[in-house]
């Protein structure tokens, strides 16, 4: 019987897509990209970044933390190609480790946030009453809190560090994830397909296992495009303010702030990492924009990257 | 309308009571220093920093700390900074003008920007000037404030030995000219950056408004399209945009911490900023109730003016 | 010491012109009191062969040399790099440096001061200062006229005997620190009448009247005595007998001084008449050191200590002969220094002599300072006349970077490898720029150290002040003589119930070293001695190891004329006698 159901729920899909169902797996794939270039560089950006944040460290020329008086406020070069620091770290090599700091701190946040906050929201959006008001009243609540005021708090009462950056972006994220599942949840629970699926016997958990979560799965990414960006923009900028990584840590937020001493004599030395952020966070917000338009065309435009 | 008001200033004092007593209970709890012994200093003796305990009532269990802070707090008496013994009420007092000044100045360019380039994208919808806008919006979100502020003092002492002017706050009435250059590039930055929300809203609203059937029978009556666009369309797509404008609101709120930092600026965020990395303990409570006030008046601002400008909506 | 002698070489490296040493002193007064917690390479001193020294109470005179004619008028503004924590002069609790400082060379008035350059007694407040006994034991001073500032509830009256005497008292009961003469040598300070001050002390001191002793710019400061008393009132601003007036300030930032119409007329004739010639000074608040060199090529601040000397090329390449620049070797030192309470096993000498071993000061004075530095013993090598020659047995040890040597010593005392060390600095640059480097240095000999950066003021209260680290580095204020630097080995008798020293480092050699040569009433001998105390503290590897000292450049535009030099780093407080040509500044 859950057969015929997923059969439905397949056509269903086909026809609400309106992709043309001979053409091939690949073109199919493809074409909301190509539609997209501004996705596309965004993608492109994004698994760059995901990539680089892996493998930089071991295809990184240097010791990102290494001192060398060699390689002291050197130009752009073979051996170093973004230049060398004041204390002759190679630049380039802390921009790769700089990735990894941010996605490993990108991550903490998916996991200790977005990802409980997916979950909820889904249930509250699938199961409704009173735990969803209690979480949309205070995801609301939240989100008319300025991030940084509250950083500050956190810092003052356990320090500074990452710890604090994870708590409070994360609780953000925890929220964000919620909001958004939730109304998607909301939607897809009340598809003829659920109905279907109902009327054939299928229990609540069987609905929620077999169509929901998969068909969520989608918005999943686009949430976590934007909490990315988020997380990334916030860790750089309380590094940048010095109460973020520790000192010396490779990481883009925290290079900018210890170059930018040096920076009226020569501003590639803020450049690299600012651009480094920025080009990053750019991917991120581009490509949850255009997978959100191709996912569903009438939220295009309605939510956007928050800061 | 007053009635409604009423009831959500009500829950004013019950949110700055909550706000206040999770924020004092937070840095009470959490593992760090004893002030008092901070505030005593090199070798303090132990009866030192027993004065100094009973002078700012450290000695007492921390409920009782809370309630004498509180009662304080409620009489107009926001306590002394931990470091310089100074009056946070009188700081609060003097660091206000310039943080205003640079949120309500980032906030207008926030608000211009971002709905006049909302409107534009929506009228040329899939044009270039479409594209751009949306472009822009989605990079304005992107690069960080902290990064265009550094830029901005760097790159004109770069190339033209140009300064940025930083430090000095001088209130615009004394001296207008001094004022704005030390305000205006700044508030750009972050209004700009605080735009992006807006912009995305504006348009998306605005479609929506000039696929409807009233504004296609405004354009059908012949009205002229300056005249649909700014007195039928705007003004229906006006409450989603206010919502936006406290979005906005947060993200210039943020966004002006990072000015004053970078500028040197010696305002409200700046305050917040060092008394985080002093921990400053009083100074930080202070602020947190106050950040409370400031967000649940703006929230009450934005709901109310929806009445305002949407005869539609009702509060009752 | 006449205009000759100011042609002071710049560490052998080039030729210091007299207008380049002007220029130095110039940025000395962008130091005023910034020195310390400011955070701007400020202090421009010289490297005269002088030290403060129990000399034959006469008062030589040196007016300094004028690089132009005199103008009156004009205000000054410097950048200022971080806020004061407060105006009260004795806290609250922070040991008041940063304040003290700034106002001490400003607003309050002080009794006489011994210049770096002549090692003089030169006198200020006080018109005779004579000694009773051969020992020094007692001192009578007197005092010349002077009025405080017009200002409620003092109003300008006089300053009396009875004011300087509760000014020190205040200090010495306010703030307790390591071993001091406030403290330890003073026994009884009294006025016998409005203009004469008896003092006893309880032991000879060698270094009585200079700045680390009887003449602090902040101990030393005269307050009036009905102020002193209103512990409220020293939270307000403070009122002195300075030079300068305390405008304005916001919250101890962007700090406005007004010229004291009223200032002491000063005793013997001897000095410039109309001082001081500027009509204020003003400080720029200014965070970063990127936006303090925009603010400079833009004329917005009049001075600036550059951040190096390719940074002063740079400047000059842009503004040409509009800025006149200078430098000088800094008399602030950096330094490694380790707690062995916080951490017992810096108990072993063994592994804190590895830990010196590792310590590559040539590699540290390149990456921090480009080359433009010099290594420094116990005693920081502005310190002419008690630095120990180069080939000294002990100090080439202890400069000596061994990492083999360092790591057999690690393996003797079993020094655990698998732990993690924690090294806390301030947000200060320099600090923490040391920090990177020596936590990469001590790597090299498989020592882990984690790096914990605070806020200054916060780092400077609660860890260095608490003693709470196991290790720390940072930059020691310039100090005048020679005395504190040496003081800070001693571990001081703790039963008053004062702090050790902040090492918690006690070590009874070291001890009578160090008070051996601050006793030593004989200028030669206790050359000698100070001279074998030094070598006492490295054999001890006791565990503060200065690194170096940087070279520090700074510039001024030109419109800004007149400096006195070679009087230290106390710029204001010696009575520098700068003035600006404010027309000239809004032609430029």
């Amino acid at each position: 019987m859950a057969t015929i159901a997923r059969e439905r729920v397949a056509m269903a899909q086909q026809e609400s897509w309106e992709l043309p169902p001979q053409r091939p797996w690949l073109a199919r794939a493809l074409r909301p990209w190509l539609e997209n270039p501004a996705g596309f560089i965004g993608l492109f950006v994004v698994i760059a970044f995901v990539v680089l944040g892996i493998i930089g460290p071991l295809i990184a020329p240097y010791d990102p933390r290494a001192i060398d008086i060699g390689a002291q406020y050197a130009s752009p070069s073979w051996e170093h190609p973004f230049g060398g620091t004041k204390l002759g770290q190679d630049i380039f090599s802390r921009i790769l480790d700089g990735a990894r700091l941010s996605l490993t701190f990108g991550i903490a946040v998916m996991i200790f946030g977005f990802i409980p906050g997916t979950v909820l929201g889904i249930a509250s959006g699938y199961f409704g009453r009173w735990v969803d008001y209690a979480i949309q009243r205070s995801g609301e609540a939240w989100a008319a809190i300025p991030q940084l005021p509250v950083l500050f708090i956190v810092i003052a009462a356990i320090g500074p560090g990452l710890k604090a950056v994870v708590i409070v972006i994360g609780i953000g994220a925890l929220f964000g994830g919620s909001r958004l599942l939730r109304v998607v949840a909301l939607v897809e629970k009340h598809k003829e397909y659920v109905f279907a699926a109902r009327s054939v016997g299928a229990t609540e958990w069987d609905i929620l296992r077999r169509y929901i979560v998969p068909n969520v799965m989608p918005f999943v990414l686009v949430g976590l495009s934007s909490v990315f960006a988020v997380a990334i923009i916030a860790e750089a900028t309380l590094s940048f303010l010095g109460l973020g990584a520790e000192t010396g840590t490779p990481g883009w937020g925290g290079d900018l702030a210890s170059n930018q001493r040096d920076a009226i004599q020569r501003p590639m030395l803020v450049l690299w990492p600012g651009l480094a952020i920025s080009i990053v966070v750019l991917g991120f917000n581009l490509l949850g924009d255009t997978l959100r338009d191709i996912l569903d065309p009438r939220l295009r435009g309605s939510t956007g990257p928050k800061k | 309308m007053l009635r409604y008001t009423m009831r959500r200033l009500t829950w004013l004092p019950i949110i700055l009571f909550g706000v206040s007593l999770i924020v004092f209970v937070m840095l009470r709890v959490a593992p760090g220093q004893n002030p008092a012994e901070t505030i005593a200093g090199q070798g303090a003796t132990p009866a030192q920093i027993d004065r100094l305990e009973k002078q700012f009532g450290l000695d007492k269990p921390i409920a009782e700390q809370y309630v004498v802070w509180l009662g304080d707090l409620v009489r107009g008496d926001f306590g002394d900074e931990f470091y310089s013994q100074k009056s946070i009420r009188d700081e609060f007092i003097r660091r206000s003008p310039p943080s205003f000044q640079i949120v309500a100045m980032s906030l207008a360019v926030g608000a211009f920007v971002g709905i006049t380039f909302g409107v534009i994208s929506a009228i040329f919808r899939n044009r270039w000037p479409d594209y751009s806008v949306r472009f822009g919006a989605v990079a304005a979100a992107s690069v960080p404030e902290f990064f265009l502020l550094t830029l901005l003092i760097v790159l004109p002492a770069y190339f033209w030995s140009y300064s940025q002017p930083v430090g000095g706050y001088v209130p615009i009435y004394e001296d207008p000219y001094e004022n704005l250059r030390l305000m205006l590039p700044p508030a750009l930055i972050v209004g700009v950056a605080g735009s992006a929300g807006l912009m995305r809203l504006t348009r998306t609203t605005m479609l929506e408004v000039l696929r409807s059937d009233y504004v296609r029978t405004a354009r059908a009556k012949g009205l002229r399209s300056r005249t649909v666009i700014v007195a039928h369309a705007l003004r229906n797509a006006g409450t989603p945009i206010i919502t936006a404008l406290g979005t906005a609101f947060i993200a210039v709120f943020s966004g002006s911490v990072i000015a004053e930092r970078v500028l040197s600026i010696d305002g409200l965020g700046f305050w917040f900023f060092s008394a985080a990395g002093l921990r400053d303990l009083t100074v930080i409570q202070f602020l947190a109730v106050y950040t409370a006030f400031v967000v649940i008046i703006v929230n009450l601002l934005v709901d109310l003016s929806y009445a305002l400008i949407d005869p539609r909506v009702r509060y009752s | 010491m006449g205009e000759q002698n100011l042609g002071l070489r710049y560490w052998g490296r080039q030729r210091v012109t007299r207008r380049r040493v002007l220029s130095g002193a110039v940025a000395g007064g962008a130091a005023l009191g910034a020195v310390a917690l400011v955070g701007c390479k400020s202090d421009k001193k010289t490297n005269g062969g002088g030290d403060g020294t129990v000399v034959p109470p006469t008062s030589t005179v040196n007016d300094g040399y004028q690089d132009g004619p005199a103008q009156p008028g004009g205000i000054l503004r410097v950048r200022q790099a971080a806020a004061l924590p407060s105006m009260n002069v004795f806290g609250p609790g922070i040991f008041p440096l940063a304040q003290g400082l700034t106002l001490g060379f400003t607003i309050f008035d002080h009794l006489f001061y011994v210049p770096t350059d002549t090692g003089q007694l030169e006198l200020f407040l006080a018109t005779s200062v004579e000694q009773v006994d051969d020992q020094g034991l007692e001192i009578i001073v007197t005092i010349g006229d002077a009025t405080f500032h017009d200002k409620a509830p003092v109003s300008g009256r006089k300053v009396l005997a009875s004011d300087v005497v509760a000014s020190y008292l205040r200090f010495r009961d306010e703030v307790p620190i390591g071993y001091s003469w406030l403290h330890d040598v003073l026994d009884t300070m009294e006025a016998t009448d409005d203009k004469t001050i008896r003092i006893r002390q309880k032991f000879p001191w060698a270094w009585l009247y200079t700045s680390s002793n009887a003449g602090s710019p902040i101990f030393s400061s005269i307050m009036p005595e009905e102020i002193l008393q209103d512990a409220d009132f020293m939270q307000k601003d403070g009122i002195g007998s300075g030079h300068w007036v305390l405008q304005s300030h916001d919250n101890g930032a962007n700090v406005k001084f007004r010229k004291f119409q009223n200032f002491r007329t000063f005793q013997n004739g001897r000095d410039i008449a109309g001082q001081p010639y500027m009509n204020g000074l003003d400080f720029v608040f200014i965070t970063d050191d990127n936006a303090a060199l925009a603010a400079f090529l833009d004329g917005e601040v009049d001075t600036l200590g550059f951040t190096s000397k390719s940074q002063m090329d740079d400047v000059i390449s842009r503004l040409g002969d509009r800025i006149v620049t200078g430098s000088d070797l800094a008399r602030d030192y950096f330094n490694l220094m380790l707690n062995v309470k916080q951490a017992p096993m810096f108990e072993d000498e063994r592994i804190r002599r590895a830990f010196n071993k590792l310590i590559d000061r040539g590699e540290i004075i390149q990456l921090m300072e480009e080359g433009d530095g010099v290594k420094a013993a116990p005693i920081p090598p502005a310190h002419k006349r008690y630095v120990l020659p180069e080939d000294d047995a002990d100090l080439v040890d202890y400069w000596a970077t061994d990492v083999a040597e360092a790591k057999s010593l690690l393996d003797a005392a079993s020094f655990d490898y698998g732990q993690e060390i924690e090294m806390k600095h301030s947000n200060r640059v320099g600090d923490a720029e040391l920090a990177l480097v020596l936590q990469q240095q001590l790597a090299r000999g498989g020592v882990k150290v984690r790096l914990l950066q605070e806020d200054l003021v916060r780092w400077f209260s609660q860890t260095l002040n608490q003693h709470d680290f196991k290790m720390t580095c940072f930059q020691h204020l310039a100090y005048e003589d020679v005395d504190l630097p040496l003081r800070f080995y001693m571990g001081a008798d703790t039963s008053a119930g004062r702090p050790s020293n902040f090492m918690d480092f006690v070590d009874a050699d070291v001890d009578a070293a160090v008070l051996a040569a601050a006793q030593e009433l004989d200028e030669e001998a206790r050359v000698e001695k100070v001279l074998e105390a030094q070598r006492v503290i490295m054999r001890k590897a006791a565990p503060m190891f200065n690194t170096h000292s940087s070279i520090n450049f700074a510039g001024r535009y030109e419109y800004l004329k007149g400096a006195i030099t070679g009087r230290g780093s106390l710029g204001l407080f010696n009575r520098t006698t700068w003035f600006s040509d404010e027309q000239r500044r809004l032609e430029t």
